[in-house]
């Protein structure tokens, strides 16, 4: 009949535990929520934020600049018009070497330096016959300076310039004064006088100047150079200056230390 | 450290890298899909086929990161994945750093081949800023409970005083 005072003690801990329990489930369910809630919440907001930027990048890419590579563009006298190194620009040709093509764009202040430390060894290793050298014009740093340079599409414009001095016999001479006189500000770029004027420095004069400045004025090389761009872009080149040794990448240490180009060259079969 | 200090310290953490990641994630979302691209590539890691989904994935997966350590949400999962990002910008800046190249990390948009120009500090800065994220991010890790968060808190007895047994009442010895 009457409970012991050890009964009501167990029940009065089983009631204090069941309600701790009670509590504990409580805040669980309490987290849970909250939980769920806060999860809705951030997918809404990732959401909103990728509408944002896919509704932004479709109004950008209606006025892209990938324009696709034009077939019938005019090239500079000796350009190469197919694969491998299609739109590139022959500095020399001998049989049974391998092919050193190397990206750069006139803008690039490490294609500057590199032209500056590396620039004359190369052309005697091809001088040498040791190798077929062949420059990739690009013009991928004009994005980058599209809103704030001074003359945009600077890039594009002396590699235009540079092809009409490849026919006027002055690739060489043109190719090292745009990098001797880059702006020490990169993406300052340059003028269409300046253009004009390099051409004076490399050598164009009389007859022929007429006609460099003629070529560049029109701008006839503008589709040569997207093309090269293009495919710059195709073949995800990684940056400027990079070179390829019968289409492989060559490291930037051994780009940078003429004594491992010249043995990886000589281990190189033809191309 | 008393554990209120270790919190507050910690949702300093959360806010902090919460900004952080949400500032790099829409700065490389807002650029051109062509700047990611170029980005990407001047680590001269990944293969070109992976260069598309890498420029949405990475900033995608920085903001929303970022959202989850805003509000304090699987915060110690966040974190996680926090310090793990971290430690491949470490990775990939010394792997460019040891390989020879100049590049702009592009971690707050930008990015691809730059000027030899002060590439040492440049590196080291950026190295010791994702160090600097790293461990505010293990910090998380290790202790994840902070204020002004909605993750679930660990059960709190004193919380619940009212309920709070009187085991120790009940269990003097009967008369």
């Amino acid at each position: 009949m009457s409970t012991t005072p050890k009964d009501s003690k167990r029940s009065l801990k089983e009631k204090a535990a069941a309600a701790r329990a009670a509590a504990e489930a409580e805040q669980r369910r309490r987290d849970r929520r909250v939980r769920i809630l806060g999860g809705i919440a951030i997918l809404v907001a990732v959401g909103l934020i990728f509408g944002a930027v896919f509704y932004n990048n479709s109004q950008k890419t209606t006025t892209g600049s990938s324009s696709g590579t034009v077939a019938d563009a005019k090239l500079p006298k000796g350009v190469l018009a197919a694969d491998p190194n299609a739109w590139g620009v022959p500095y020399n040709s001998v049989a049974g070497k391998p092919t050193l093509a190397i990206w750069e764009d006139f803008q690039c202040p490490s294609c500057a330096s590199y032209e500056k430390s590396h620039g004359a060894d190369l052309l005697k290793l091809a001088d040498a016959g040791k190798v077929n050298l062949v420059w990739r014009p690009t013009a991928f740093l004009d994005a980058r300076f599209a809103a704030t340079s001074p003359n945009p599409n600077s890039s594009n414009a002396a590699a235009q310039a540079w092809g009409c001095a490849i026919d006027a016999g002055q690739a060489k001479a043109y190719h090292s004064t745009v990098f001797a006189n880059q702006p020490q500000n990169e993406g300052d770029g340059y003028s269409q006088a300046t253009l004009l004027g390099f051409g004076q420095t490399a050598g164009i004069t009389g007859a022929a100047y007429t006609t460099f400045e003629a070529c560049v004025k029109a701008s006839t090389y503008r589709d040569w150079v997207n093309n090269s761009y293009q495919a710059f872009q195709d073949t995800a080149v990684p940056g400027t200056p990079t070179a390829y040794l019968n289409g492989t990448e060559v490291p930037a240490k051994t780009l940078n230390d003429m004594t491992a180009l010249e043995a990886l060259i000589a281990s190189t079969p033809a191309s | 450290m008393s554990p209120d200090i270790r919190a507050w310290i910690g949702t300093l953490f959360r806010l902090v890298l919460a900004g952080i990641l949400f500032w790099s994630g829409l700065a490389k979302l807002l650029e051109s899909s062509d700047g990611r691209r170029e980005a990407i590539l001047a680590y001269r890691v990944f293969p070109a086929a992976w260069v598309d989904l890498l420029g949405w994935a990475l900033p995608a997966s920085e903001v929303a990161l970022g959202a989850l350590l805003l509000i304090g949400l699987f915060t110690r999962w966040a974190a996680l994945l926090t310090a793990l990002l971290m430690l491949g910008f470490i990775v990939g800046i010394s792997s460019v750093w040891i390989r020879g190249y100049s590049i702009d990390c592009g971690c707050f948009g930008g990015g691809g081949d730059v000027s030899e120009d002060g590439k040492a500090a440049r590196y080291t800065a950026e190295l010791l800023r994702d160090f600097l994220f790293m461990g505010m991010s293990v910090w998380l890790v290790a202790w994840p409970w902070t204020k002004l968060s909605l993750d679930g808190k660990p059960f709190d007895p004193s919380l619940y005083d009212d309920l709070s047994d009187d085991d120790h009442a009940l269990e003097e010895p009967t008369r």
